[in-house]
């Protein structure tokens, strides 16, 4: 399994600079609309588009290459494969999170505009829809291919904006939060336990989707 | 373990076609010549020992194994070339190995570089660069340096020109030489097989149609070619199939000495591989 790791980090290390553009254009739109670090939060919060390009991206090369095809005969099972892709969306993810939070940790001590709470849950907030993007993409991808995790990703986008924008207008100020520490560590338990369910689920699905594929 | 391969009852179906009872075998040392015209089911066969498909019925054992309980053991050693290249094509040849000697445990990056230098392949150079020619050398590169005992191949050299072709099968012969090996080779090109196959098997419609030595087709079978009257007073029981070209009758026999002995006054010619299929696929029974 190492190895068709090892492959799909090989392909997108290939489009590393559209990935780095990806992470930094954001950032220095929002820079510059907002001109503060608020700009960072929502920077952190648009970090589950770019990782919804990682399925994407190597579904895609999938297909183009037909590698589907050539995986079979290689020695890994079918969950492997499917398993392999998982795990390295997740990692790329991991990535794109460790960028976002090292960025509003540098944010809270260069600015101080914000408590370093709502620096760290943006990008934990992030990190989290990230994942479940990714987990809901994949099985879609598996299922109905490419176009139609695209028609998912654009729903997806509709909703999460309109969250942001329903959020922004009414009078829920989201900065004068301040949660007890009981209340952090069920919200965090919460989102994990859900995040953990949505990804047994969502492998389950994938690896069906997979065999039916391929049988 | 006589046999690398055994199908036994190999059934596959579709609503518009099935593989029906199956049977064949590839012993150790042989090459194995899977023919038939398109759409015949020679990729479903290979699909299901791979298990990329899902069989309905029949047996497949690979080094006396089932191919589905000891799956991963035995996809180890086997080696699979397809008729297009399926690898990454923004990968260099460096880089396939990067991720393949990870894949393989038995993975030989020495024969890896020794095929690469061999076939004359740029290790930097991204695979989308390369001929066609070049994708399949790859692939027959990749294929083999991980000690494969098996090869698996469906159409690999369709595409190829005529030196390239020749190249591949005097790989496919020295990987066969010590006896220990073997392969099957799925090809609609049948001078390849005619130059290298020990065995043909040949599949019509999903149905085996025979499973004999090369050597048994080339040297008994026979074409007798005659004109309407002389046709008429050949025994049915010597006709495999025949076909009308002009006026003149042309009978596909299985033992064309014992025809030369029976049918004197006709013309009796040896018969190629592809002749024999096309006798089977356009001709017609007495």
């Amino acid at each position: 399994m190492n190895g068709l790791v090892k492959k799909d980090l090989i392909i997108l290390e290939k489009q590393k600079l559209t990935a780095i553009a990806g992470l930094l254009i954001p950032v220095i739109i929002f820079l510059v609309l907002w001109q503060g670090t608020g700009a960072l939060l929502l920077g952190a919060l648009a970090l589950p588009f770019l990782t919804a390009f990682t399925p994407f991206t190597l579904r895609a090369s999938d297909e183009q290459w037909k590698w589907d095809k050539y995986a079979i005969s290689l020695p890994v099972s079918k969950k492997q494969i499917v398993a392999s892709r998982f795990l390295s969306c997740c990692l790329i993810s991991a990535v794109y999170f460790l960028f976002s939070l090292v960025l509003n940790i540098g944010a809270y001590f260069w600015f101080q505009d914000h408590s370093i709470s709502i620096h760290l849950a943006s990008a934990f907030i992030g990190f989290g829809v990230s994942l479940f993007f990714v987990f809901l993409l994949l099985p879609t991808s598996y299922a109905r291919g490419l176009l139609a995790s695209v028609w998912v990703l654009v729903i997806l986008t509709l909703i999460y904006c309109g969250a942001i924008v329903f959020i922004s207008r009414t009078s829920f100020d989201i900065f004068s939060l301040s949660p007890t520490p009981t209340q952090i560590v069920l919200l965090i338990g919460i989102s994990v336990a859900l995040l953990l369910g949505f990804f047994i689920m969502s492998y389950m699905v994938s690896v069906a989707m997979y065999r039916k594929n391929h049988s | 373990m006589d046999n690398i391969l055994e199908i036994e009852n190999l059934t596959k179906k579709y609503p518009d076609f099935a593989l029906d009872t199956l049977s064949f075998s590839v012993p150790q040392g042989a090459i194995m010549g899977l023919i038939g015209e398109n759409g015949a089911g020679k990729t479903t066969t290979i699909n299901l020992i791979l298990n990329e498909l899902k069989k309905d019925g029949g047996r497949i054992r690979i080094f006396g194994k089932d191919h589905l309980e000891h799956e991963r053991a035995i996809k180890e050693k086997i080696g699979v070339v397809f008729d297009d290249c399926h690898f990454p094509e923004l990968f260099s040849a460096n880089e396939m190995e990067l991720f393949m000697k990870d894949i393989y445990a038995t993975w030989q990056s020495k024969t890896y570089r020794d095929y690469l230098k061999r076939f004359g392949l740029p290790q930097d150079k991204p695979i989308q660069a390369y001929s066609k020619g070049m994708k399949v050398k790859l692939s027959f590169a990749v294929a083999l340096s991980h000690q494969p005992q098996l090869l698996l191949l469906d159409e690999a050299t369709s595409g190829l020109d005529p030196v390239m072709r020749d190249e591949i099968l005097g790989i496919l012969l020295e990987f066969v030489q010590d006896e220990k090996h073997g392969v099957l080779f799925s090809s609609h090109i049948t001078d390849d097989l005619e130059k290298i196959a020990d065995y043909i098997t040949f599949i019509h419609k999903g149905k085996l149609l025979f499973s004999k030595t090369k050597d048994e087709l080339i040297y008994y079978y026979g074409v007798i070619k005659c004109g309407a009257e002389m046709f008429s007073r050949i025994d049915e029981a010597d006709i495999i199939a025949h076909r009308k070209q002009d006026y003149e009758w042309q009978v596909l026999v299985a033992d064309k000495e014992e025809a030369r002995r029976k049918y004197k006054k006709c013309l009796i010619d040896s018969v190629t591989i592809s002749e024999i299929m096309l006798f089977h696929v356009k001709g017609e029974k007495k």
